[in-house]
């Protein structure tokens, strides 16, 4: 895995720390052609590792990606998926089985939707959760398709929510299918990594990536510091930092130095939008590491 | 090991059952729910008793407590038969569809040691709960006026499907997004005497309001103005803010940060002359178990602790829960008083 990793929040509007912020910023990134300036600029600095949400601006994106092969030949994706909130406002609106359905069909051609229908309408039929999940993951990849993906993770709200189930088998046929279909690597986001390593490892999943926030304050950091620490130290984990600076609470030198001291952190993510501020968090998680 | 019960298997109440299913004093045994393809997909997974009809899941159970996360329409019949059975109850917002109906459950609830709680997580809020307690200490003097409002893209097209567009189950977007900010009005400021000015906004839906703008005066004289639309594109998820205006300074805030400002500097020396800052990762304490912000994980570890240790004040009880059913009332009737 890369070590370090540009993320797509700032792109997105989203900032733990203000929401105030967060539209700012969703404002300067309304148009993708400014998202893409910056994804360049950290690309000529050297950071050619990314990774994103599913969200529909970055199928622009990687549109934008397949069309210069030559430009971004280098390039290493790291997505995470379901976007949670397109689909809390589907449930909302359609129930679970309503938005399963909404999902499968929605962005596929006349003669895809058709085929899917059948598909999809047989599984549904038999209600095999595993098969329906499989469709659910190749619609949202189908973004991707074509691109250097690295690893697949099943983003927070998903993870989370199966953790509480304890449904161990979703787990395994999730990074069995990302594994046999994408030739990538399965990972998790979490707000639990502590709970999650442990119940991962029970499932049979070894050395399991792992992407969760890890600062000295704790923040995102469920149930608290001293168990991730524990954790970080003594279980065979691949750890992917995030939060790192606990969305601007940390200085930078302090939070890199933080989380280079945990061996079993091979990534560590950070969010910018500037080509100095680039250029520093580079330069910083390099001398920390 | 108390053992428990959903009723209701929607995004509500997986994420209760998630959220709870990892607690150590809990155990769930039952869930009622009527959809076929949840109900398959618990039958392979679990080993819980699986119920169509909640009579039938209060009766042959053995609950400790049940967790209520159906349509509103529904919630006052399942917590009566619930409260009958000496079951622990915690339903979801808002509390009842009629402020009658509901002061007959709390009548009901007296002399019985059940736990109550109504899922108004924004009493859960770590920013929120700091608000309520710079008002109660006092740092903003008489509070002037407030504006209390909430934001959201819920509704972005007429939509037939979902019982939160259909009055009668208890859709709309008063009962879904307004109550919550009325709860939290009563929360910091007290119980409500009266409302005015009030105007219900239809958007998109034909049969529910998709905006709310009224006035509250609350018992204490304070006054506050609550705004409300779920069919605001601009937020990307539900969005809470309140401002307070107080004779000593203001707050602003929402779930994730607040400013205080203070005209004066302070005897006490808490807070500085100006603008005090203070965000969510400074003011939030880990949780026992992350899904979908600490608030929803605090709101039902609290109705936990209060089983065991036996508290049937909660921090959101059918009292309170009955009161925002009371002043939803008090809105709808100002505004169609005002149509005639």
């Amino acid at each position: 895995m890369d070590r370090i990793i540009m993320g797509d929040n700032q792109f997105f509007g989203v900032n733990h720390m203000s929401e105030e912020r967060g539209m700012a910023n969703a404002v300067r990134f309304q148009d993708v052609k400014s998202i893409i300036e910056v994804l360049d600029t950290a690309y000529q600095c050297g950071i050619h590792a990314f990774t994103f949400s599913t969200h529909e601006q970055v199928g622009l994106i990687c549109d934008h990606f397949r069309a210069n092969p030559q430009k971004y030949s280098d390039l290493r994706l790291y997505p995470a998926l379901p976007y949670a909130q397109k689909y809390a406002h589907l449930v909302n609106e359609k129930g679970i089985v309503g938005t399963i359905k909404d999902m499968l069909f929605s962005g596929s051609s006349v003669s895809q939707a058709a085929s899917m229908m059948m598909h999809g309408g047989a599984i549904m039929l038999k209600q095999d959760p595993a098969d329906v999940m499989k469709l659910l993951i190749d619609a949202e990849m189908k973004m991707f398709r074509g691109l250097n993906v690295q690893v697949v993770f099943l983003q927070n709200v998903v993870t989370d929510l199966l953790l509480g189930l304890g449904w161990k088998d979703v787990f395994k046929e999730y990074v069995s299918y990302i594994e046999h279909k994408y030739n990538a690597r399965a990972g998790f986001q979490t707000l639990n990594m502590p709970r999650l390593v442990d119940f991962l490892l029970n499932c049979g999943i070894e050395k399991p990536i792992v992407c969760s926030a890890i600062n000295k304050i704790g923040f995102q950091m469920n149930p608290d510091v001293a168990s991730y620490e524990q954790t970080l130290r003594t279980k065979p984990v691949r750890a992917f930092a995030m939060s790192v600076m606990a969305a601007g609470a940390i200085k930078p030198k302090d939070a890199f130095e933080y989380v280079a001291g945990f061996e079993r952190v091979e990534s560590i993510l950070f969010g910018a939008s500037g080509r100095t501020h680039i250029e520093q968090t580079k330069e910083l998680i390099e001398k920390a590491s | 090991m108390l053992k428990g019960g959903v009723i209701g298997f929607g995004r509500m109440g997986i994420t209760h059952y998630s959220i709870l299913n990892t607690h150590p004093d809990v155990q769930f045994v039952a869930v009622c729910e009527s959809t076929e393809y949840v109900v398959k997909n618990l039958k392979r997974y679990t080993s819980l008793e699986l119920f169509n009809d909640y009579k039938d899941m209060l009766d042959k159970a053995a609950l400790d407590f049940v967790i209520v996360a159906t349509p509103t329409v529904s919630h006052a019949e399942i917590v009566k038969a619930a409260i009958q059975k000496n079951i622990h109850v915690f339903v979801e917002k808002p509390f009842s569809l009629s402020a009658q109906e509901g002061e007959n459950l709390v009548k009901m609830l007296e002399g019985k040691p059940l736990v109550n709680q109504v899922g108004y997580f924004l009493r859960f809020s770590d920013v929120f709960r700091h608000v309520k307690k710079i008002l109660d200490d006092g740092h903003l003097g008489q509070v002037i006026h407030y504006k209390n409002e909430m934001y959201g893209r819920t509704v972005l097209k007429p939509s037939k499907s979902s019982w939160r567009s259909k009055k009668q189950m208890g859709g709309g977007c008063m009962l879904d997004f307004a109550s919550h900010c009325i709860d939290f009005s009563d929360y910091l400021f007290g119980p409500v005497k009266a409302a005015t000015g009030s105007m219900l906004k239809n958007i998109h839906s034909a049969d529910v309001e998709d905006a709310v703008y009224t006035n509250l005066i609350h018992s204490n004289d304070v006054t506050g103005s609550i705004l409300v639309n779920w069919s605001d594109a601009s937020y990307r998820r539900p969005y809470n803010r309140i401002e307070i205006v107080g004779t000593k300074g203001k707050i602003v805030a929402d779930r994730q940060e607040y400013r205080l400002y203070l005209h004066d500097t302070e005897v006490s020396g808490i807070f500085t002359k100006g603008w005090n800052i203070h965000y969510l990762p400074e003011l939030e304490k880990g949780t026992r178990f992350g899904l979908r912000g600490a608030e929803f994980t605090s709101q039902l570890d609290h109705f936990i602790e209060c089983i065991k240790e036996k508290r049937t004040k909660t921090a959101c009880t059918f009292e309170d829960g009955q009161r925002t059913d009371c002043v939803i009332e008090m809105i709808k009737k100002d505004f169609e008083e005002r149509c005639k």
